[in-house]
């Protein structure tokens, strides 16, 4: 379990780095949407992962309305990477116990 | 949210593509010009007018695909973006790029084949509806699997059915381009249900963020 990047862990923010693997870049809305998270608790979890250098936020406008895209780092891809690899690794491990 | 599945989380992007039915209908439409394009081509009488048809037409057609895939993001980016959210596709890997040039050369050689095989020959130009038939759906069986998309093996199902019944029809190759106009209809038909349903549940927003 040590093994497991905490950050990417919690299910939640699991799921975002999860969904902006997919893309090379989304917006807010998709993200809240495929999630299904709040408005609130995207944001508290997005600043984490921007805090901890896996995602990029940029705010900018579409015409008159915000927008705000998100998209994985570089290092957040490899953290993603290695959090797959990692549970794998687990699961096999409990598999053959 | 406890048992999160990455793979399903991973093609989700994938089906978003096909979340509002734009692609269908846009696909169809541009069938339907094909196929109706080759019709009224076949029916000018020989002259000045057929020969500028026949020297314009087919390059038009040709870039016509490119003119979709354009008006396809333009409406999406209109429609979709404003009221789901707007995503920006991964673009494909080097070895997606060469299975999808694989697939297109292999597809033209056997189209080319049957050109050749039953071009002025009327028994066996019956074949080019049913074979056609085949290569269209099995390109929709494909999208059904890799966009999880269901709706697509109906139009797969329409497309073997229309070619076996053309093909038994007979008619030689205008039979083939009634079956781009009559998928193109049945595509755009299934692309505009979509459409309305999806502008029926997603209401659009008055701010993205």
């Amino acid at each position: 379990m040590t093994d497991l990047d905490r950050v990417i862990h919690e299910p939640a923010r699991l799921l975002i780095v999860a969904l902006l693997a997919g893309v090379k870049e989304a917006d807010f809305l998709w993200v809240q949407r495929e999630s299904a998270l709040t408005k609130g608790n995207l944001s508290s979890h997005l600043a984490k992962l921007e805090e901890t250098g896996y995602v990029e936020v940029e705010k900018t406008y579409r015409g008159r309305i915000p927008l705000t895209l998100l998209r994985l780092t570089r290092q957040g891809r490899a953290a993603f990477e290695a959090y797959k690899r990692n549970m794998n690794g687990l699961l096999r491990k409990a598999a053959a116990r | 949210m406890d048992n999160l599945d990455l793979t399903d989380i991973a093609r989700r992007p994938q089906r978003y593509w096909n979340v509002d039915g734009l692609p269908e209908l846009m696909m169809g439409l541009l069938w339907i010009v094909w196929g109706g394009a080759w019709l009224l081509g076949e029916r000018i009488p020989r002259g000045g007018v057929y020969n500028a048809f026949w020297m314009f037409v087919p390059a038009l057609l040709a870039l016509s695909g490119f003119a979709v895939a354009w008006a396809t993001r333009a409406l999406k980016a209109r429609i979709t973006f404003p009221r789901a959210g707007y995503v920006a596709w991964q673009p494909p890997t080097r070895s997606a790029r060469v299975g999808a040039a694989a697939v297109s050369l292999v597809t033209a050689m056997i189209l080319a084949a049957t050109v050749i095989k039953t071009r002025n020959h009327a028994p066996t130009s019956d074949l080019a509806a049913p074979i056609l038939g085949v290569i269209l759906s099995l390109a929709f069986l494909i999208a059904a699997v890799s966009q999880h998309a269901p709706h697509y093996l109906a139009l797969a199902g329409v497309a073997v059915a229309l070619g076996i019944a053309l093909g038994a029809r007979g008619g030689g190759w205008e039979s083939a381009n009634w079956l781009f106009v009559l998928i193109g209809a049945a595509s755009a038909a299934v692309g505009a249900a979509r459409l309305a349903l999806f502008l029926r549940s997603h209401p659009r927003p008055v701010e993205s963020a």
